[in-house]
């Protein structure tokens, strides 16, 4: 038996966002009568962490402990409108949505703290504990609850704000086909080491070294998560999953998690990350999101290694044993 | 046709009817109201609706729910009651779930390794849940965690 | 259309449901029923639960060791009886499916499923099955080729191995677990540098396991040199139509069929006798 180290390795640029006329997200932010905020989005949660960050960048916005932030996703009969979760653009557009209706939601509590406290509101500030207090003057404070009564009970104010954030459309100048469909990027490189067995096609020992550029990690252990796990989806699209196995050919089709192959625990890439944080100027907090790209580098990088190794090019994806076995038989002219 | 069976549910004894067929997940789900074990393939190949049935781990969706008749059936909400299973801090310590489908199924059966092999493997814990799928998290966390426990209650 | 279950201690009755109705099943564990009665599969309609202690024993009985219709793969896994069979039963499924999947079911599997029983074919094990209030043995290999007659089983009686050594070994996409691509197992005698007796089975390959013949014959006689090796793994498509499904394509079973063989044996060769 043979086996055969490869390297293959990949740079991306990564759009944040898409721009089919106008990429925009909405977010309403309210208080309630206990002096916690729920925010309401329709963009989804499907495991990525979009009510984590954005609790988070709305807690920060208001000034408020993160335990005091709800988030209701994912309905978008009390959410406003938001274009998806899709295009790595959450963290992003949402974000920034997030941070409009908090910071108006923000004013209206601390007027109402300004109120109650004889002061002008841009002499306040707040501690992130839950309490409001005059500059230079810690002792001289209300809490963000009793703000946010006052406002209601007393002065008659909604502590309420919404918010939208929209990468407007942008025209194809029809002199030089130029466009700017995309205000923000994210950015990675990756090498992935293999080892290819020449008699079976089989894929073992990956190690996954991996630098991604993602603005600000707004919140680091959910981030590198993200990208553990994201790449983890990718080596399976690289090397493993999919529903027509005999493409063109529809015969074959898997039925259950026996015949759709994914890796095992026991396939695990060892996986080094290095996160760079270069602060987006229009990013929330200049957030950018790693979304699709924590999958996408691994495909190419995956089929660079194979052919490092063996001198194959396989342009099908997945790359799987057989189509590796196929090739190096072609290959040998057999 | 229904048949009565009386097994206990997370230590409670309970009596009730079953349809001719029926899985003992549906049972659960939808008879009990335990919805902790998920219902993810139905087709064994998940793991999400992993439970143990005499303190052997099985494949709630593949059970016929008769045969569990006298049998001590345990969900996941046996492990956190009254306190959060040791597994569940530790799950949430190290970003174990994402989603969250698996996370039961997954706890169920790293309690079980750990409750016959305390001090297990790298190896061993990949063996245990090799029957589970996570989509999210390649795994990676989750043996963590389990590894992580492991430590923490053989030192304890 | 409601399932009918009947529930008894009588093989006798049970054979004669499954004899004459072919929608009545034993059932096992139930891994691959269970989930045929979800995905809605009208042609199971009748449920046989059959209870008894001999359907879960695993013991010596005289000339080598029976088990159970019924012992789960965990059951095999904790008999140190079935030593033999340690290696195949745990490749079955993941922890949860062994002690589910019944040694009864694997010989029912759908494909390319079936690896305990294609070691139990290496093995040159007998199924016991029901026959009237009795007992009937015959060679597993002739169980598995007929499959018109609907057969209760027992259990199967795995006879002593002299001095003969089952090698084993399963190819799969995913680790640890998966549905086999091909499984190999090869039990083979060996006397004063010569193989005295091969018997070869592979699961995964074509549909339901097999023993080759062809390649048993190319293995006894001589060394087990690595020319004689080449030549038995030349011999395994012989008679057969390899599997394609979502796994694997035939044309890549078959290959992967042969280069086990080959590192089977290969370790065989430096393995004592
Ligand atoms: C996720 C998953 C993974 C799997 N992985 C593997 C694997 O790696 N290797 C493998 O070999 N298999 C695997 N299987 C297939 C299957 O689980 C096993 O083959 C198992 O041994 C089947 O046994 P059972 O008791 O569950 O069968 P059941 O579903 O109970 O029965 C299966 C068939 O056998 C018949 N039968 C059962 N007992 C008897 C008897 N005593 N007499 C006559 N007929 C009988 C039934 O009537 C039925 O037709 C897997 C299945 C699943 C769902």
């Amino acid at each position: 038996m043979a086996k055969h180290r490869g390297r293959g390795t990949v740079a991306v640029n990564y759009p944040i966002g898409m721009n089919l006329g106008g990429d925009p997200s909405q977010a309403l932010v309210h208080s309630n009568p206990e002096g916690q905020f729920t925010v309401a989005l329709s963009s989804i949660d499907l495991g990525q962490g979009m009510k984590s960050v954005t609790r988070q960048i709305a807690a920060e916005t208001l000034g408020v402990p993160v335990g005091h932030v709800y988030v209701d996703t994912a309905d978008s009969d009390t959410g406003a409108q938001c274009m998806g979760s899709f295009a790595s653009r959450g963290t992003h557009r949402v974000g920034n949505a997030v941070i409009a209706a908090a910071k108006e939601a923000r004013a209206v509590m601390l007027a109402a703290a300004a109120r109650e406290l004889e002061v002008n509101p841009t002499d306040l500030e707040t501690d992130g504990l839950g309490n409001i207090h005059v500059k230079g003057a810690p002792q001289r404070s209300v809490t963000t609850k009793d703000a946010a009564n006052a406002a209601q009970f007393k002065y008659g104010e909604s502590v309420s704000g919404s918010g939208i954030f929209l990468i407007p459309m942008s025209d194809v100048d029809v002199e030089t086909g130029e466009m700017n469909t995309v205000s923000c990027f994210a950015h990675c490189a990756m090498i992935v080491d293999l080892t290819v067995d020449d008699k079976t096609g089989e894929i073992s020992d990956v190690q996954i070294n991996s630098a991604y550029e993602i603005g600000r990690a707004l919140n680091p252990k959910l981030m590198e998560q993200q990208l553990v796990g994201g790449a983890w989806m990718g080596l399976s699209h690289a090397a493993y999953e999919t529903t027509e196995p005999a493409y063109p050919s529809r015969d074959h089709r898997p039925f259950d998690f026996s015949s759709y192959v994914m890796p095992g625990p026991g396939d695990l890439a060892q996986h080094d990350i290095a996160i760079l944080e270069r602060p987006a100027p229009d990013g929330p907090f200049g957030g950018k999101g790693p979304g699709e790209m924590c999958a996408n580098p691994v495909l190419p990088a995956v089929a660079n290694a194979v052919f490092d190794a063996v001198g194959v090019e396989i342009d099908t994806l997945p790359i799987t044993p057989e189509r590796i076995l196929r090739a190096l038989k072609e290959q040998r002219g057999a | 046709m229904t048949t009565p069976v009386h097994f206990t549910h997370n230590g409670r004894p309970v009596s009730l009817f079953t349809e001719a067929g029926e899985s003992l997940l549906s049972l659960l789900r939808l008879k009990l109201g335990d919805q902790t074990p998920k219902y993810g393939c139905g087709q064994g190949g998940c793991g999400a609706c992993s439970v143990r049935i005499d303190g052997q781990l099985r494949l709630a969706c593949l059970t016929l729910a008769e045969t569990v008749d006298g049998a001590e059936v345990e969900t996941v909400a046996a492990l956190s009651a009254p306190n959060l299973d040791p597994l569940q801090e530790a799950f949430m310590d190290h970003f174990a779930a994402q989603c969250g489908y698996c996370t039961p199924g997954m706890i169920v059966a790293a309690r079980t390794l750990l409750d016959t092999n305390p001090r297990p493997s790298r190896d061993e814990v990949i063996e245990a849940i090799s029957g589970n799928l996570c989509r999210c998290t390649g795994y990676e966390p989750i043996i963590d965690a389990i590894l992580a426990v492991a430590a923490q209650e053989v030192s304890a | 259309m409601p399932i009918e279950i009947t529930r008894t201690d009588d093989p006798g009755l049970a054979a004669r449901l499954i004899a004459n109705d072919r929608g009545a099943y034993v059932m096992g564990g139930g891994t691959g029923l269970m989930r045929r009665i979800h995905e809605g599969d009208q042609a199971v309609r009748h449920l046989i639960l059959l209870s008894g202690p001999r359907l879960r024993q695993i013991a010596p009985e005289r000339g080598g060791f029976f088990i159970g219709a019924q012992a789960s793969m965990a059951d095999v896994l904790a008999a140190p009886e079935a030593r033999a069979l340690h290696q195949p039963a745990a490749s079955v499924g993941a922890p949860a499916l062994r002690n589910m999947a019944t040694v009864g079911g694997n010989l029912f599997a759908r494909p390319p499923y079936g690896d305990l029983t294609t070691a139990l074919l290496a093995l040159d094990a007998e199924a016991v099955t029901a026959s009237g209030s009795g007992e009937d043995r015959r060679p597993l290999a002739l169980l598995l080729e007929d499959r018109t007659t609907r057969r209760l089983v027992l259990g199967v009686f795995v006879p002593d191995q002299g001095g003969a050594r089952l090698h084993y070994t399963k190819m799969t996409r995913s680790h640890p677990r998966g549905a086999s691509i091909v499984t190999v197992a090869a039990s083979l005698a060996r006397s004063g540098g010569r193989v005295t007796m091969a018997r070869v089975a592979f699961g995964g390959l074509a549909g339901a396991p097999f023993r080759a013949s062809g390649v048993e014959r190319a293995l006894t006689g001589g060394p087990l040199g690595s020319e004689t090796i080449a030549t038995a793994a030349e011999r395994i498509g012989d008679g057969i139509t390899p599997m394609s499904d979502a796994l694997a394509s035939g044309w890549y079973r078959l290959e992967m069929a042969k280069i086990h063989l080959r590192r089977l044996l290969g370790t065989a060769q430096g393995s004592p006798s």
